[in-house]
């Protein structure tokens, strides 16, 4: 399974991204900075973002994921309990796993924005989709959660995508990606993250 | 047009003129076709759809109950056209600019301030929306109409934390009514003779129109 990006250009507004790559099976870390078009490239890899120019294609994969920025772009249920459900997923293991079973009857909306990122990504991890595209996973997030999502990340099998400025948690890389000028291109050995 | 002043008028005088008479709003239509960006000014087409299905039943309701169905139609879609018009040729801070300018740096600042927070929750809102109905999606929770609830849900709740983390950035800044402010404004060599078209097609279309004589008497 892989997503293919081909001759892909994306616009929005004055701002343009072009692409022209394949991401396998691994991890791979997209960095860029502030403004780069990371989240640009995530909506596209999820398919929620019509190109301007060339394509993605997604064969072999089946279920994919975009993991947002902001956590509260996923919340639908009206309970902790119902939120996990609407993922697919047994919600009591996994909120206790998340330490959030004792607000299982809890509105989502009720919890602080950094418990929120806890819960959809956890979610979004026990989902096990075939691409899980995470775009800034970190942000709002404590430091065992980041390290908690690291681990999880390295055990994780099938495409990955992590679009991030922050990848201290995070674990090496299968591949490594930037965006620089508008291009995304193979990270340059040395000009790693760390 | 750049100068905004100039712009709301004209866009007052085209609404207005566009809604008392059928020549007014066809004259209206007229001015949107030399001066717009055409396509580029007009909203996405869901949102164009939207306009235009509500507008026609409007008209439809109208006509089944005697009264000009079509003119009523074609007179609101002249003012929605414009509408789109002053929404898209927008800028930020020119809001701001007006106020001040128009009502000094207490009321003015404070109206100018607000309508241009609310033009710019319209503008995020939109990207919100597509953005909660993707993440809807993916969790496969069926039709549209079975993803409105919790679509709306997510979007109140979002609108809501953004608001409230921008009043206390508001307040953190010391914000507490009124500002200083220098407005600023620039002018297009277009600007003033399309304002001036505008007024003369408001007062055509007010002459042209009988209803308001007999509305006045």
């Amino acid at each position: 399974m892989e997503v293919v990006l081909d001759r892909l250009l994306l616009r929005r507004e004055e701002f343009a991204l072009r692409a022209d790559a394949r991401f396998g099976e691994g991890l791979h870390l997209v960095s860029g900075r502030v403004g780069s078009g990371k989240s640009t490239l995530a909506l596209a890899l999820a398919g929620g973002l019509r190109p301007a120019g060339g394509r993605v294609g997604f064969p072999g994969v089946g279920r994919r994921l975009l993991v947002q920025q902001f956590p509260e772009f996923h919340l639908t249920g009206a309970t902790l309990r119902a939120e996990a459900a609407s993922w697919g997923l047994d919600p009591l293991p996994l909120l206790a796993r998340l330490g959030l079973v004792d607000r299982a009857g809890d509105d989502p909306f009720r919890l602080s924005r950094g418990e929120q990122k806890r819960l959809v990504l956890g979610c979004a991890l026990d989902a096990a989709p075939d691409l899980l595209v995470l775009d800034e996973p970190f942000a709002s997030c404590d430091l065992p959660e980041k390290r908690r999502l690291g681990r999880a990340l390295a055990e994780r099998s099938g495409v990955t995508v992590v679009l991030t400025h922050e990848a201290r948690c995070l674990p090496e890389p299968d591949y490594a990606w930037t965006i620089e000028q508008g291009l995304l291109r193979p990270a340059p050995a040395g000009q790693m993250r760390r | 047009m750049r100068d905004v002043r100039l712009r709301l008028i004209a866009i007052a005088a085209l609404s207005g003129a566009a809604f008392l008479s059928l020549p007014g709003a066809g004259l209206a239509c007229a001015w949107w076709l030399a001066l717009s960006r055409r396509g580029r000014d007009l909203p996405a087409p869901p949102t164009l759809l939207y306009l235009g299905v509500t507008v026609g039943l409007a008209g439809l309701a109208t006509s089944l109950s005697g009264g000009d169905g079509i003119s009523y139609t074609a007179r609101v879609g002249a003012v929605l056209l414009v509408a789109t018009y002053a929404y898209t040729h927008r800028r930020d801070g020119e809001l701001l600019d007006l106020g001040v300018w128009l009502l000094g740096r207490r009321i003015g600042f404070d109206l100018g301030l607000t309508a241009e927070l609310a033009l710019q929750t319209i503008a995020l809102a939109g990207e919100d929306l597509a953005r909660i109905r993707l993440a809807v999606a993916q969790k496969g929770m069926g039709s549209r109409l079975r993803q409105w609830l919790p679509v709306g849900n997510a979007l109140l709740f979002t609108e809501l934390r953004r608001s409230r983390e921008l009043a206390l950035l508001l307040a953190l800044r010391g914000y507490a009514g009124g500002g200083a402010h220098c407005p600023r404004f620039e002018r297009g060599a277009r600007d003033l003779p399309a304002a001036v078209a505008a007024i003369c097609i408001l007062l055509l279309s007010i002459l042209q129109s009988r209803d308001i004589f007999i509305l006045l008497q």
